[in-house]
């Protein structure tokens, strides 16, 4: 499963500890999310796709998309 | 919900009171009983403790100074899945261990390690278990 956290990051000007911060997580957390090595729960995926203006459907990019 | 301030002084008083307690038994088993089994576990448990908490206290302060949590759902979740395979793999180690002193050593309290001092070379063991784990699974994929 890939993400778009790090397009969005930089579309915002936002670095990996900025949005660690916003939705309350440690930056690690952040960089598995993603390099696709750690699944978020579904509050914390909303909590990310909020902060970057997004749906969490959007988000995520699934292998069968 | 406990906030994070408050979170690490419970975190350095818990660490502060296992310390405390740990060199009080250490101290005292080897005032009442002194062989050097103990005096030597003692004192490799004591420095191995205060060490950790030294490196764990620090990285906690360091956290809590840059306004991050000190545990997130992933690492939480790491914890669970390490504790839960370093306990398997120490239980499966000391059933092999014991198995293996059966067949080669006859008479276990004597000559070779005393039984009360084995506990203390098997809480040991299951420390470096959990720790090499730890080690290795920090490096790898997270808890996937």
């Amino acid at each position: 499963m890939k993400t778009r956290i790090k397009e969005l990051r930089a579309r915002y000007d936002m670095t990996q500890d900025d949005l660690a911060r916003k939705v309350g997580v440690r930056r690690e957390t952040i960089l598995f999310i993603e390099n696709g090595k750690y699944v978020p729960s579904l509050k914390l995926a909303h909590d990310i796709a909020k902060v970057l203006k997004i749906t969490v459907d959007e988000l995520f990019i699934f292998g069968d998309d | 919900m406990m906030d994070e301030r408050k979170r690490f002084r419970a975190f350095v008083g818990i660490l502060a009171a296992v310390i405390v307690v740990g060199a009080i038994f250490g101290i005292g088993s080897v005032v009442v009983d002194g062989d050097s089994w103990a005096i030597v576990a003692s004192i490799v448990i004591l420095v191995a403790t205060a060490l950790v908490a030294i490196v764990v206290t620090r990285k906690k302060l360091k956290d809590l100074k840059s306004g991050f949590p000190s545990e997130d759902e992933r690492s939480a979740a790491m914890k669970m899945r390490i504790g839960y395979l370093a306990f398997w793999v120490s239980v499966y180690l000391c059933f092999a261990l014991g198995w293996i002193i059966s067949l080669f050593v006859e008479d276990t309290s004597t000559g070779f390690i005393p039984l009360a001092e084995m506990m203390f070379v098997l809480a040991g063991l299951m420390c470096i278990i959990f720790i090499v784990i730890w080690a290795v699974a920090s490096r790898g994929k997270g808890v996937q």
